[in-house]
């Protein structure tokens, strides 16, 4: 549940797009794959809509604090058309390139490979910004955090644009694909957004228990 | 022409008898009590190894031993298994395969069936379409739909399109 974060024409206007999108302290933890850049075959997606119903999402992002904080997961990204070796010191580069900030500035910026868990990041966290696979979906929301999610549409025939738009016509998130990032951050208003129910596996576990004919 | 007429009823029979096998095999089966059941979990690589393992969180105990099928280069996948099994303990047989989509679900779910096809062992295939299928099925939700004991989705659009399968509502 843990993904990959690479440098390049796309996450560099993501970045900047976020520092002029969230003046004041917010600490987004990053995560999710940004695919190279592509003039080919991109669709342009529906513009995302904002649910009629108020919002009733707990801990929203505040846009009077400052930014404060920045957790990036940096692998290789594996599976891109053009897959970019990314060591976190490249992406650290990078990164302080395109916003112009210097450590001191910008406050703590960590970046990480594999964690066994993104739990204290994601609790501390004001705003989630992930690739639109089901566990990292799951895993911000059930957080209750407000959360935008990037579609790979360069994975097995767009199959995350389904979750991240019944997601979105429920109230839970914002999607947008890595060239609408930048708009999407300085025109979303996560006020908007509902709390995520948690799933119920014990329905699963008691069906199972039933029609295995498991005896209590 | 005698030997070849021979040879082709003989492979006639042994595929009407295969027919009739699968048959046998993919119809609804009475629930036999047991105390417990062994589980062959097919995981997928990253994001269907922990819907998997939300799964498998609330199953009891009596669903032992647990054996998993993972990639060799899915590291990760063997990484998390690991974690989520370092408290749980073994224990006795039954049978059945649990899979949520990937891709190598397939063979695996395929063998299953042919224990039973063969009369070895009936295998019970239950496969819970991964959360990310909202309005159609995957590619191994397809092919094993006709082919699984329990065909389990998560969003009522998949069950209006496929009333046989069961819907339970979000489990992960």
């Amino acid at each position: 549940m843990l993904h990959t974060l690479g440098p390049g024409p796309a996450w560099g206007r993501a970045v900047v797009a976020l520092r002029r999108a969230l003046p004041s302290t917010t600490r987004p933890v990053l995560l999710g794959t940004l695919p190279r850049r592509s003039g080919r075959g991109r669709r342009a997606l529906p513009p995302p809509q904002a649910p009629s119903r108020p919002a009733s999402l707990r801990g929203t992002v505040s846009r009077e604090r400052a930014f404060s904080g920045l957790v990036v997961r940096a692998t290789p990204a594996v599976g891109h058309d053009d897959p970019v070796p990314c060591s976190p010191s490249l992406v650290c580069d990078t990164f302080f390139r395109v916003f112009a900030w210097s450590p001191s500035s910008c406050g703590a910026i960590s970046f990480t490979t594999y964690k066994d868990s993104l739990k204290e990041d994601l609790q501390k966290a004001d705003l989630v910004i992930s690739h639109a696979g089901a566990g990292s979906c799951l895993e911000s929301l059930e957080k209750r955090k407000p959360l935008t999610v990037v579609i790979n549409e360069k994975l097995m025939n767009n199959h995350q644009l389904e979750l991240a738009k019944q997601l979105h016509k429920d109230g839970h998130l914002f999607y947008c694909t890595c060239g609408t990032l930048p708009g999407l951050l300085q025109s979303m208003d996560f006020s908007t957004l509902k709390c995520f129910p948690l799933g119920q596996p014990e329905k699963f576990s008691a069906f199972l228990d039933k029609v295995v004919g498991l005896q209590k | 022409m005698g030997g070849t007429l021979i040879l082709a009823a003989a492979a006639g029979a042994v595929a009407v008898l295969l027919a009739v096998r699968l048959w046998v095999v993919l119809r609804p089966h009475a629930a036999v009590p047991r105390r417990s059941l062994s589980l062959l979990v097919v995981a997928g690589s990253g994001g269907h190894t922990t819907e998997i393992l939300r799964l498998l969180e609330n199953l009891s105990d009596a669903y032992s031993p647990r054996h998993y099928i993972i990639a060799d280069t899915d590291e990760m996948s063997a990484h998390k298994i690991n974690s989520f099994e370092v408290n749980r303990a073994d224990r006795n047989p039954g049978a059945m395969v649990l899979c949520n989509g990937p891709g190598t679900c397939v063979p695996i779910c395929i063998s299953a069936l042919l224990l039973g096809i063969l009369g070895i062992k009936k295998v019970i295939i239950v496969y819970v379409e991964s959360i990310c299928r909202v309005e159609h099925l995957s590619l191994s939700g397809k092919i094993l739909f006709h082919l699984s004991d329990y065909f389990i989705v998560q969003w009522p659009t998949l069950k209006e399109k496929y009333p046989k399968s069961v819907y339970l509502g979000r489990i992960v």
